[in-house]
């Protein structure tokens, strides 16, 4: 198989043309039906404006965040079947996030609690995994799978001991729901600058893909990055549980999807996920708001539905070529 | 030359309770290359990481032009030095273009991207390495053998003055290790570079190295010219079965003696 197709540039074209096409599709459809943005009257501007925009950025930020944590997961762990809650991170998220709500804690917000629980995991998973010696994928990945395991359980006792009140609030966030998250156009610009910074260090994540004895040798510390690339990811990620939930599959999907639209480079491949995680969830949201309406369905049902046949048709066609 | 390429001095090496060198001692100029031969565990891989700054010695010291190897960065060392590793495992798709490229690495700004010129390095590296035709092919296809021509190329773009290769023959039919360890033998006479190598072949050690160091365990070793060192009694006494010398005028051969010749 010929990868890394010289047109990649086109494919970029490609993907911003449908971030676009997702963003007037999403702003247009809705509970109130079909409203066009260069049709809408004053209500409907204020609709568009007030209700339909800011959920739908809350759904580009979320996407191209997940999308990004899971690129640098998988060079991480030099896996591409990593994701960005491997290591346990939307487990301690979702504990915080659900002791919130079973507490009722109103001036605790959910997402800030939730931003907590993925802080705490990040330290556990580094504290317990650098300990003393070398950095190994293995001993990374053992202590993010145990941590996780760990919140697993307590996401259990919380369900099992929370009233019937709140359940039904705490079962939507854990699968990932994005009918709470709204932002402004302006949180756009703290991630498109930090997307930026990434993307600029990203040949150093190419050499990094090759290992660590390949990076050391190539004159890359990588322990130290290794570390750097990890905190980063937890933070993106961190965000991206905080504002909507555990959602899954974005995270593992898209950027698998992307090395093999435009190869496993990651000048091009991080701008590609980070664009086409952005349509996918803003997509699915659009549809998890729409096809059952007026009831809402979590996102997370909808991503794992898309993702888990998608994933493994490339699994099955992966098989085929080699 | 006032200050040598390599040089070291006293140098205690071990892997766990294993024994790889003690108070090794040697310099190395560019034109010079130097193999390592030994059996197996016996370090040769640990000595090759320790020379390459990725394994720390337990006593003396490792200087390149000079300057003591923990005091240079890590990126200006990488190009003084590269290792080509024994084993090199692809995690991800990409090209060969793109896995030769990021040899590159150290020769870059941290936000500079490849040149044209850096392109046709690694499109040149494929093609020395007998890849011609596999740019766009992904690494994670090729064969064994294919695979460890391309961790070669990578190390050919890279370009360092000093090369370390851990056994660059692995996996290789005769013609490809001829033909990888010309390349080697081409930038060492040609280009004033120098180069360390372990071996499993006495008979490819004579014709491409001019300096041999026998590893005989237990941090007992044998240094001087390869003529010198390869010797029947040394090679026997190295791999601990008898090992003849056959010699029919043209060229000379190590073989392991036949069972029968042993008992005689």
């Amino acid at each position: 198989m010929i990868i890394a197709p010289r047109h990649w540039r086109w494919m970029l074209a490609g993907l911003v043309l449908l971030m676009m096409l997702a963003l007037l599709l999403a702003l247009a459809v809705g509970s109130s039906g079909w409203l066009w943005p260069w049709q809408a009257d004053e209500r409907g501007l204020r609709i568009l404006i007030e209700l339909r925009l800011p959920r739908a950025i809350a759904a580009l930020l979320v996407g191209s965040l997940l999308a990004t944590a899971g690129c640098l997961m998988q060079v991480l762990l030099r896996n591409p079947l990593a994701d960005p809650y491997i290591l346990g991170l939307s487990g301690g998220a979702s504990t915080f996030a659900l002791l919130a709500m079973m507490m009722g804690l109103s001036w605790l917000p959910v997402p800030l609690m939730a931003f907590l629980g993925a802080l705490l995991t990040t330290l556990i998973v580094f504290y317990l995994a650098s300990g003393r010696g070398a950095w190994t994928t293995t001993r990374v990945l053992l202590t993010g799978v145990v941590v996780a395991a760990g919140w697993g359980a307590l996401i259990s006792l919380i369900l099992a001991m929370g009233d019937d009140t709140s359940l039904r609030g705490m079962l939507f966030w854990l699968m990932g729901d994005l009918s709470h998250a709204r932002a402004s156009v302006w949180w756009l610009l703290p991630l498109l600058f930090g997307l930026a910074l990434i993307w600029l260090r990203s040949r150093m994540l190419n050499v990094l893909s090759a290992g660590p004895l390949q990076a050391e040798l190539l004159g890359e510390p990588s322990q130290r990055r290794f570390w750097e690339i990890y905190l980063v990811a937890s933070l993106l990620t961190g965000l991206a549980v905080a504002m909507a939930g555990a959602i899954g599959f974005v995270g593992l999907i898209v950027p698998h999807l992307m090395r093999l639209l435009v190869g496993s480079d990651h000048r091009r491949l991080l701008p590609a996920a980070a664009l086409f995680g952005a349509s996918f969830l803003l997509l699915a949201d659009t549809a998890a708001r729409t096809v059952l309406s007026p009831r809402q369905l979590p996102v997370g049902v909808l991503t794992a539905l898309i993702g888990v046949p998608l994933f493994l048709l490339l699994l099955r066609r992966a098989q085929g070529i080699r | 030359m006032d200050t040598p390429l390599l040089e070291v001095c006293e140098l205690n090496v071990s892997i766990g309770a294993t024994n790889v060198v003690e108070n090794l001692s040697l310099v190395l100029e560019p034109g010079q290359s130097l193999g390592l031969l030994g059996p197996n565990g016996v370090g040769k891989t640990t000595l090759l990481k320790t020379l390459a700054g990725v394994h720390d010695a337990d006593h003396g010291e490792i200087r390149i032009h000079g300057r003591e190897l923990n005091d240079w960065p890590r990126k200006l060392l990488a190009q003084q030095l590269g290792l080509l590793p024994q084993h090199t495992q692809y995690a991800f798709e990409a090209s060969c273009e793109e896995t030769a490229l990021i040899g590159r690495h150290p020769h870059l700004g941290a936000l500079a991207h490849e040149s044209a010129s850096d392109h046709e390095r690694a499109r040149q590296a494929l093609n020395d390495v007998g890849l011609k035709g596999f740019n766009s092919i992904s690494c994670i296809q090729l064969s064994g053998g294919e695979s460890r021509r391309l961790a070669l190329a990578t190390l050919l773009v890279q370009d360092p003055v000093l090369l370390l290769l851990d056994e660059p023959t692995n996996h290789l039919d005769p013609a490809h290790q001829i033909a990888v360890l010309d390349i080697v033998f081409d930038r060492v006479a040609h280009q004033r570079r120098a180069a360390i190598m372990a071996l499993h072949d006495a008979n490819l050690a004579s014709c491409y190295c001019s300096h041999v160091l026998l590893m005989f365990g237990n941090g007992v070793w044998s240094l001087g010219p390869a003529a010198d060192q390869l010797t029947e009694q040394n090679l026997s006494r190295l791999y601990g079965c008898r090992i003849r010398r056959l010699d029919d005028g043209r060229q000379q051969a190590f073989i392991v003696a036949a069972r029968a010749q042993d008992e005689a």
